[in-house]
């Protein structure tokens, strides 16, 4: 891992509070991760290593999608994770596990993405035609991706979290709403406008699909 | 004027690609790489520390080693002068014991 990057991001994980200060919920699924935040405060280790299995797909997607760079994403994961190892023993069981460490990863995504230049590789790679069209319809899919993976990247900060959050995190709209740190009218807000903006990218394939279904 | 085909969703088309760019699940090494980490935090975070804590140790040490200079010159000084007195007593000893001498030889 990049030791500046990892010292980069203590501040912001530090920012993220204890873990779950701020977020008041009940929930009886805070019982088991509290026990489980015990068992790794006394230095289990397969606690800990059923914490990662449990949780590393889901955050690798926020972060990745977040950040749109695979190795930055791990490199965000494994610090979330390594500081809910070293802060097992501060945990207070008013939320989910999962809550909390979605909170750090999309906060030190978001200060990742505001400190950091644009990637060169990326836009390469962006250009490149693929060695395998295929199908139309393929190429389309490609392009839409393309499209949509260049619209999250362009979203602001508060619309992208909350729609990486809703769509690759598996997390509740609440537990969403609680890591934004807002209701959830405000989320379904922040969604919807996330979605008119991507939706807003896809127009102008529109015309070639509807190209490709009348010929 | 182009018309929308009856088909086509705008809310499905980004539904469809939005599954299409779920990243992939955290591989294998990744999960191993997490664990070991945790066992190379500590030698990390002191590591981290010996890098912060370099300039200050330096100044510490060019401090310590200048103070030492300056003590043992300091030092020397006094005993350069403890023995300048001592040769002076001895001197002045010499001087009035001569002539005592003299007299009770006489």
């Amino acid at each position: 891992m990049h030791e500046t990057m990892a010292r980069s991001f203590s501040a912001t994980l530090e920012g993220a509070g204890t873990p779950v200060s701020s977020m008041t919920a009940p929930d009886p699924r805070h019982a088991a991760d509290a026990a489980l935040m015990a068992r790794i405060a006394s230095g289990d280790e397969a606690a800990f290593a059923t914490l990662v299995d449990r949780s590393a797909d889901r955050l690798l997607a926020v972060a990745e999608r977040m950040l749109d760079d695979r190795a930055a994403a791990e490199d965000v994961v494994q610090t979330a994770l390594l500081r809910a190892w070293d802060q097992a023993y501060r945990w207070e069981p008013r939320a989910r596990i999962e809550t909390w460490l979605h909170r750090v990863v999309s906060r030190a995504c978001i200060d990742m993405v505001r400190t950091r230049r644009p990637s060169a590789s990326d836009a390469v790679l962006d250009t490149l035609a693929d060695p395998n069209p295929g199908s139309e319809a393929r190429v389309l899919a490609a392009e839409r991706d393309r499209l949509v993976r260049a619209g999250i990247t362009a979203l602001p900060e508060r619309q992208r979290t909350a729609l990486v959050l809703m769509t690759y995190g598996e997390i509740s709209q609440r537990d969403a709403a609680a890591v934004l740190d807002i209701t959830e009218g405000a989320l379904e807000s922040l969604l919807v406008r996330a979605r008119r903006a991507l939706k807003a990218t896809l127009m102008p394939t529109l015309g070639q699909d509807q190209e490709e279904s009348s010929s | 004027m182009t018309h929308r085909p009856k088909n086509l969703d705008l809310d499905a088309l980004l539904d469809e690609s939005l599954a299409r760019l779920k990243p992939l699940p955290a591989s294998a090494a990744f999960t191993r790489r997490v664990l070991a980490a945790r066992h190379t935090q500590a030698v990390d975070e002191a590591r981290y520390l010996l890098v912060v804590m370099r300039r200050p140790l330096r100044f510490g040490l060019v401090g310590m080693m200048l103070s030492a200079v300056l003590g043992f010159a300091s030092g020397w000084q006094g005993v350069v002068a403890d023995t300048e007195q001592a040769a002076l007593a001895w001197e002045d000893t010499v001087a009035f014991s001569a002539p005592l001498f003299e007299e009770d030889s006489l």
